[in-house]
């Protein structure tokens, strides 16, 4: 009976689709991170610092990564939800094939409300501690890490717009 | 869903795949060596007399169609390393990882044969390879073949592989951490092991070019 019961849920466990999966992990208390340097579609150079003030959803990111690639429209879509002076998401490409390849896939799937940023990839993964893509980093106002979550995810689900909405709220009344 | 080109001929693959597969690439040999290489923080010391087990050895496909073994490569160091292409989850970083190794190289990369050799020869193909190393340095070289030929190649470097099917499970994340790469002196003998995430490509290009200058001197 017990063991019935275990081999059930480890049957469920085998095939939890992306949609039941739990929000973002946050930290017990946020920290602090570097910023890799990174430039925008024109060549500004940028930092993390350049968003202060907002939080910010940093999805790290290449154009050969499969799982990116499928989870690109769904932050496409938050941003145009929440994107304004409170909540910025920068989809960060470490792709060394650089502007073109970005720019393409960008295009092919008609993206509409994100931004391009690009950085070199072994600074990115260096500084952010990055070894498997996507991985996505929520960033309060005052640039400290207060989630991650590693691997893919349906960015504008109920559960993480609520989610989203809750950090800005509390980060806006310390 | 949205359509996704390019790679788009590997969506089949994932609707087939459900439940996804994930691989564990668990290199016992490598923690064996490492700890062998970096003691400090083992109060037992594991002291290893005598040759390596882990040799490069192998008849595979290389990404450009050739059969190749590691004979192929007798006047370069071997800088080999085990991975795959198809990641529905999580995706390793480690070729990136390679291809700076490689820039910071420069010249003395002529010098070495960075080889990717996949663990999943069913789906990375010699043309999957092909298409994949390209994004990532002109230098490295993809290997391929049959099943039976790639567990032998991971064999002489004892490491471990096994398919899974757990797509939740952490394994997704230790997948990610497997990023043993493995210098190999140019008669395919074990040389030294380095770690994704521990050290540095600036780090590993040094260890390298010691090497290289050192064979140059004798």
């Amino acid at each position: 009976m017990n063991r019935r019961f275990l081999l059930a849920a480890a049957l469920a466990s085998l095939a939890t689709p992306l949609a039941a999966r739990p929000a973002m992990p946050l930290h017990d208390a946020p920290r602090r991170i570097p910023s890799p340097p990174f430039s925008d579609g024109e060549g500004r150079k940028l930092t993390l610092d350049n968003f202060r003030g907002k939080v910010v959803l940093l999805n790290i990111w290449a154009t050969w990564c499969i799982p990116c690639r499928e989870e690109m429209p769904t932050l496409d879509r938050l941003q145009g939800q929440l994107g304004g002076d409170d909540f910025h998401v920068v989809a960060l490409s470490i792709d060394r094939a650089g502007l073109p390849a970005i720019r393409k896939f960008y295009q092919e799937i008609g993206i509409q409300n994100l931004t391009i940023y690009l950085a070199e990839d072994i600074r990115v993964q260096f500084a952010l501690a990055v070894q498997g893509l996507p991985t996505t980093l929520l960033i309060g106002r005052d640039g400290d890490e207060l989630g991650r979550l590693v691997g893919p995810a349906e960015w504008d689900s109920r559960k993480m717009i609520s989610l989203f909405e809750t950090v800005i709220a509390e980060e806006r009344n310390p | 869903m949205n359509n996704i080109p390019k790679i788009n001929r590997l969506k089949p693959l994932r609707h087939l795949a459900w439940g996804a597969l994930a691989i564990v690439v668990a290199a016992s040999a490598g923690h064996l060596a490492w700890r062998t290489l970096y003691p400090s923080t083992e109060p037992a010391r594991v002291v290893v007399t005598g040759e390596a087990l882990i040799k490069s050895q192998f008849s595979l496909i290389d990404h450009t169609g050739q059969r190749v073994s590691e004979l192929d490569y007798r006047d370069r160091w071997q800088l080999v390393f085990f991975g795959f292409t198809y990641c529905p989850d999580i995706c390793p970083t480690t070729l990136s990882y390679v291809a700076n190794i490689l820039d910071l190289l420069g010249g003395d990369a002529d010098h070495v044969a960075p080889l990717f050799i996949t663990v999943d020869p069913a789906r990375d193909t010699q043309e999957v390879m092909a298409e994949y190393v390209s994004v990532f340095h002109p230098q490295l070289i993809g290997l391929t073949g049959t099943e039976a030929e790639v567990a032998s190649a991971a064999q002489s470097f004892r490491v471990f592989f096994e398919k899974r099917t757990d797509e939740t499970a952490p394994d997704g994340y230790l997948m990610a951490h497997s990023g043993y790469i493995y210098l190999m002196t140019p008669d395919g003998k074990y040389e030294a092991i380095f770690l994704e995430g521990r050290e540095t490509p600036e780090t590993v290009a040094e260890q390298i070019q010691l090497r290289i200058e050192k064979e140059n001197r004798s």
